[in-house]
């Protein structure tokens, strides 16, 4: 069991990763942009297409460890108005109700890449970049948001009402 | 009931024009045929995706940028040649050589054109005009598809790429000092806050086709298919007038404004511009093998007979 | 129509009350409610909304401004910008608090988008405010208020997106933003003053006195944020960078200054980037959720609908005014500023322009009406923007907004009866 939330921690860790260094290649890429332009009178040509490109990989990359870390919000005002019976099943409701939401989006973005790929859709920009690329990258951050809510679900499973937190919000530092 | 998608804000005439269509639809078809309009990017699609989204019906009617099909159907990208047709006449003719060619392409995509819309040429905005081959050196320009930043570096431009939102920051703090656009775009932006010259180059005449689902237009009645091409090819009449009557009356609004139109380009720029377009040309036929020389070899035959 | 209403408040204020992410709860209300209520391929729809949404090229400023208000909160660089701020703050009551207003509205000169500006400040001030003992009720309000800001002052992402639908100058839209917004900062800075003048508890008893030379001195510690923003701006009106590229001006800045303070340690730069993504992901997977939504309302035309239905009651100017404030109220609840334009634009604008009022006015008007949904529940990304900050309940920020929200409509019915406050600047505009 440890192995399994180890690894899923370590591939949402990995996505973090992956996360800021497209962050760091965006902020480069618009950077020579700005360079480029003003000094040597020239343009990469992709910055505008390839940080919107950037932005959509970097949040979904993200996704897994920010779920993990408790940054993404809720409103708690229903749940805090439960016993520890009723809070548990709630939460372990809304869990499951996300794992089936991610793993559906899952599903759908895979068809869409397989779509784009199938049908060589390309941007309709000077680069003209196959769209199935940056897709598959969404495709990844959302698979890893996914395995990171099963491990939240199992977890929650395994220990049961008795341990639950009942926290006050999850966006905790 | 039937949505139309349109990407352009409900002033664009290409908005206009599909919104007609659906009224004149639903006068004539009353009680069996709902359109209904919708402008901007309220459903969220964006250019590229217009023509498989008809393919799969999440919209079954779409107006749909022909240049922005090309990765599908590479066939659609001679719409958007720079500085191949020089006038409306000679797009016209393109396009009815072309249209057999486009109508089987996009039934391979399970739908149908109901009718093809032109936009007014692109010109270069600038702050000169552009009278030799020599002016279009140095410019900072804006362009928005690949054959532009192409034809225009050719030529000695920086030309960047830059989404329309950038645009007017960009001339107001003389980031840029010159867009190919066409002299509505010009216009919406107001540019006479910034530029003072609009030369006339007919960068391309663009093209739009209105599509519809096959599926949903087998499930029509002949009678109605029967309508829905007969309104068609009046909004198609409609469209080919307005564009161009757009082009002379947006410029007419930027003289009022101050600015100065050059509507005619000598020949030698006009020859050096389209010799520099010829790289895209090629690029097409190579994309398209029989069906591009077939078009081309045609059109070349008939072009000479124009006039 | 009311059969989709109902269907999708339902759906929406179940899933929302249950404890579902607000994300998530999003993305379910459109997928569910278009199952239900179309025969559209719902699958693609939905995929396509998730891609889409979040490639574009505007909002790649959002996680790179998030990136410089980190930089700025674990470099010395927040610390010096509060210790300088303190001996010019001493006599107006309220004193730091209004470093939120102050703060948001010169980043709003920079930013283009709300949540940005409330997020950059909010990493900077919240924390700060508190440690110092000031009140959080005004101190996430005024935040809340301030971060709407962005909008109203240029550059403006709801201005250049009202300008390219509208065929209006974008140039005119932005001029006509800046009284307004000034306007608006100085009512937030009179409300916190008499709120503070009416208890004095609100802010902490400091009596320091500060002499000519902890004054200069002062002026040295605001150096660094200074030319941070300085360098920013600079960058803009220069022409050297577009206002999309500015904020990796500024990313690049923050990590040049925080070298040259001797702060620029591993650690930071790790921390930095660790509450960039906890925080843009936060706040761009809700913006995944509210596109799909307003796509979804999109195809059951509920926006569209309601639009057409006032159009048709044919009121008066000011009653039209009105009813529209209201009409974007309700929208502003659940959807994102932009959609809502999208969605209605082809039918208010006409009514406007109809009624009398300027393309442009009503440019600034929507803008204070968007902004008005930013700072309300249940989908208010101002208010996330806090509560992802601060680990509190929305419950408790959007309470905290609400005398802010009051001050933004009666901003609206300021400009409604003196259109010359927006009208004055562009008409003077050379050209
Ligand atoms: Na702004
Ligand atoms: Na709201």
């Amino acid at each position: 069991m440890n192995v399994f939330f180890k690894t899923i921690n370590k591939i949402s860790d990995l996505g973090a990763i992956l996360s800021a260094v497209v962050f760091a290649l965006m902020t480069i890429l618009l950077l020579s942009e700005v360079v480029l332009r003003t000094f040597f009178g020239s343009s990469t040509e992709v910055s505008g297409e390839y940080s919107g490109y950037a932005l959509a990989a970097l949040i979904y990359l993200g996704l897994g460890f920010s779920f993990r870390e408790g940054a993404h919000i809720r409103i708690t005002f229903l749940r805090e108005r439960l016993g520890r019976t009723g809070y548990f099943i709630l939460e372990l409701l809304c869990t499951a109700f996300a794992m089936v939401l991610s793993g559906l989006s899952c599903i759908f973005i895979w068809e869409m890449v397989l779509t784009s790929k199938a049908r060589n859709l390309v941007a309709y920009t000077p680069a003209e970049t196959p769209l199935y690329i940056p897709q598959a990258l969404i495709l990844v951050g959302m698979i890893i948001l996914t395995l990171q809510i099963i491990a939240q679900l199992t977890a929650l499973i395994a220990r049961g009402p008795q341990a639950v937190e009942i926290a006050d919000s999850g966006a905790e530092d | 009931e039937l949505n139309l998608a349109t990407t352009y804000s409900a002033a664009n005439m290409h908005a206009e024009t599909c919104r007609e269509f659906a009224k004149r639809i639903n006068e004539a078809l009353t009680g069996e045929v709902l359109i209904t309009v919708h402008e901007g990017g309220a459903l969220g699609l964006k250019d590229e995706d217009r023509f498989t989204a008809v393919a799969d019906n999440i919209v079954p009617i779409q107006s749909v940028l022909m240049g922005a099909a090309i990765g599908t159907s590479p066939v659609f990208g001679l719409s958007t040649s720079p500085f191949f047709v020089k006038n409306f006449k000679e797009a016209k003719l393109l396009l009815d050589i072309a249209r057999p060619y486009y109508e089987k392409e996009a039934k391979k995509f399970n739908q149908r054109i109901l009718y093809t819309a032109p936009w007014p040429p692109s010109s270069i905005h600038a702050k000169k005009a552009i009278k030799k081959f020599e002016d279009i050196k140095g410019l900072r320009i804006r362009t928005y598809d690949k054959n532009g930043t192409a034809v225009l570096k050719k030529a000695g431009a920086n030309a960047v790429v830059m989404s329309w939102g950038d645009v007017y920051p960009a001339l107001a703090t003389n980031t840029i000092d010159s867009v190919l656009t066409s002299s509505q775009s010009a216009v919406a932006g107001k540019f006479w806050e910034v530029l003072s010259d609009t030369t006339r180059v007919y960068f391309a005449i663009p093209l739009n086709m209105i599509n519809i689902n096959l599926d949903e237009f087998n499930k029509l009645s002949k009678k109605q298919q029967e309508i829905f091409i007969k309104i068609g090819n009046d909004m198609e009449a409609r469209q080919w007038k307005i564009a161009e009557e757009a082009m002379t009356k947006d410029e007419a609004k930027c003289a009022a404004k101050g600015m100065t139109i050059t509507t005619e380009i000598s020949d030698e720029l006009a020859g050096k511009l389209a010799k520099n377009g010829q790289d895209v040309i090629n690029a097409w036929l190579k994309k398209t093998g029989k069906i591009g020389k077939d078009i081309l070899s045609k059109f070349e035959t008939q072009r000479k007979n124009l006039k | 129509m009311n059969i989709t209403l109902i269907t999708v408040l339902i759906l929406l204020f179940g899933l929302l009350g249950s404890g579902v992410w607000i994300a998530m709860s999003l993305l379910a209300t459109a997928g569910i409610s278009l199952t239900l209520l179309t025969s559209m391929p719902v699958a693609k729809i939905w995929s396509q909304a998730m891609w889409n949404s979040l490639n574009n090229w505007a909002l790649a400023a959002l996680p790179m401004f998030i990136f410089l208000g980190e930089m700025i909160l674990r470099t010395r660089m927040s610390d010096l910008l509060f210790e300088g701020l303190k001996p010019w703050v001493q006599f107006i009551p309220g004193r730091l608090l209004h470093t939120n207003i102050v703060g948001s509205a010169v980043f709003a000169a920079v930013s283009g988008s709300s949540p940005a500006t409330a997020a950059t400040i909010g990493k900077i001030t919240l924390h700060q405010l508190e440690k110092d003992g000031y009140n959080k009720q005004l101190s996430y309000g005024s935040l809340a208020g301030a971060g709407t800001l962005g909008l109203l002052i240029p550059p403006s992402i709801v201005l250049i997106i009202y300008g390219v639908l509208a065929e209006e100058s974008i140039g005119q839209l932005f001029i006509a933003g800046v009284i307004p917004g000034l306007m608006l900062a100085s009512l937030y800075m009179g409300y916190v003053i008499v709120r503070v003048l009416l208890n004095p508890g609100l802010a902490p008893r400091g009596r320091e006195q500060f002499g000519f030379r902890a004054r200069m001195i002062s002026l040295l510690k605001l150096l660094p944020v200074a030319s941070l923003i300085f360098f920013i701006l600079g960058s803009i009106y220069s022409g050297i960078a577009t206002p999309s590229e500015a904020a990796a001006v500024g990313s690049l800045g923050s990590v040049i200054i925080a070298a040259a303070l001797g702060d620029l340690r591993w650690s930071n730069l790790v921390e930095a980037l660790k509450g960039t993504i906890k925080t843009s992901a936060m706040i761009c997977f809700i913006i995944v959720g509210a596109s799909f939504l307003s796509v979804a309302m999109g195809y059951l035309k509920l926006p569209a609908e309601v639009a057409k239905f006032i159009s048709s009651l044919g009121l008066s100017p000011y009653l039209l005014i009105a009813i529209l404030t209201v009409f974007y109220m309700l929208l502003g609840f659940f959807l994102d500023g932009i959609s809502m334009i999208v969605m209605t634009l082809p039918i208010t604008l006409p009514l406007a322009v109809q009624s009398g009022f300027s393309p442009v006015w009503f440019g600034i008007f929507l803008t204070l009406v968007i902004e008005v949904g930013q700072i309300t529940p249940p989908v208010g990304f101002n208010l996330f923007v806090i509560q992802g900050l601060t680990g509190e309940k929305l419950e408790t920020v959007a309470l905290a907004a609400i005398p802010f929200f009051l001050l933004i409509l009666f901003a609206v019915a300021l400009i409604t009866i003196f259109p010359i406050i927006v009208t004055i600047l562009p008409a003077h505009m050379v050209g």
